[in-house]
């Protein structure tokens, strides 16, 4: 259900008394949301964490649990990094002047922003440091050397990211592009005197 | 009620009349107007919290009306069209100053609000204000640009107006 329909039942505007309780009871729920999802959140990394470092199990080295506390650390990184993302992009700020709200909505928009560019890298060079020790861990079915296991372990990891970006890349020309294009538009020929 | 519920009531009670010619405006009669008036009155909430006082109460209200026209999305997942709708008073603001240059008269309203459809949505922004009475310096805390900015795009838009209702195109 939209907000729109939770604060406007009808589709017609009640009186205003109504529309600013209903403004209310949403904003606090929303609160009271957020906030359960923040705490589910720690007490999830916490119990992992825990469970990473305290597993009494005799087989799990300290290499595997550095490993699983490297792994936790990137998802709640990047999850942090997402959830102020998508707050960014989809809560425009609708008080700033016309151009302004323009000229961000843009910026929000761009496939590759610098800030976004350098987080992504880190996060996969992380990721990448992260599976690459996992895996010269394992025992292969062919004997390589480490070197040329650290190459395969490579090719194989840069190649499902560059998947990866293929396909969010064709997301974004389909979805956001055409977009950006036009917020480009409208931006020169509100600058253009 | 505490501070904020007061000061949300106060401003749609003093600007309902702007936001619902806003939303006349780019939405005519339809039910996207009421929808627009809707999703304005929520923004209108969601941002209270940043106004600082540093524009006046009616300047934020547009702007925030202006925003969300632009990026309201109706329930075809269509953008608004942004097809003009005058009514008889707006279309008083287009008057030339001197009274003979009058360019528009009652009965011509619908040809100009055809001529205001050809206009570039950037240039139906700029006019949508001038038509709500709003001076240069206004329009341009609004839009975000300069005020001679502003002045010249008003001429052009004006001039460009003229120039069709003179080119035979449109022969009273």
């Amino acid at each position: 259900m939209t907000i729109k329909k939770i604060i406007f039942p009808e589709g017609q505007v009640p009186d205003l008394d109504q529309v600013v309780e209903q403004l209310k009871n949403l904003d606090n729920k929303n609160k009271r949301l957020m906030y359960r999802m923040f705490i589910l959140y720690v007490v999830f990394a916490v119990f992992y964490l825990g469970l990473m470092i305290l597993n009494p199990d005799p087989e799990l080295t300290i290499a595997n649990r550095i490993q699983g506390v490297i792994y936790v650390l990137v998802f709640v990184v990047a999850a942090f990094f997402f959830r102020h993302h998508y707050r960014k992009t989809y809560q425009a700020d609708y008080t700033a002047p016309v151009l302004k709200m323009l000229e961000d909505a843009r910026e929000r928009h761009q496939l590759l922003r610098p800030g976004k560019i350098w987080f992504i890298l880190f996060i996969v060079l992380v990721s990448d440091f992260a599976v690459t020790w996992a895996l010269t861990d394992q025992t292969w079915p062919v004997s390589w050397s480490l070197l040329e296991t650290i190459l395969v372990i490579q090719a194989g990891y840069f190649a499902v990211m560059g998947i990866s970006y293929l396909i969010g890349y064709l997301v974004w020309r389909k979805k956001s592009r055409p977009l950006v294009r036009n917020l480009t538009r409208l931006i020169d020929e509100f600058r253009q005197e | 009620m505490n501070s904020k519920d007061s000061q949300y009531k106060q401003i749609i009670e003093e600007n309902q009349s702007r936001i619902r010619s806003v939303c006349r405006y780019y939405a005519g009669v339809s039910d996207d107007s009421e929808d627009l008036y809707q999703e304005i009155l929520i923004n209108v909430w969601r941002g209270l919290e940043k106004f600082r006082g540093d524009a006046q109460l009616s300047t934020w209200v547009y702007r925030i009306a202006v925003n969300t026209a632009l990026s309201f999305v109706n329930k075809k997942n269509k953008y608004l069209n942004f097809n003009t709708y005058l009514d008889d008073g707006k279309a008083a603001n287009l008057v030339g100053e001197d009274g003979e240059t009058k360019l528009v008269h009652e009965k011509q309203l619908e040809v100009m609000a055809d001529l205001i459809n050809e206009l570039s949505v950037v240039d139906k922004i700029i006019m949508s204000l001038v038509l709500e009475e709003l001076n240069t310096k206004e329009i341009a805390e609004i839009v975000g640009i300069t005020e001679s900015n502003v002045r010249v795009k008003i001429h052009r838009i004006k001039e460009e107006l003229r120039e069709k209702v003179k080119g035979g195109k449109y022969d009273y």
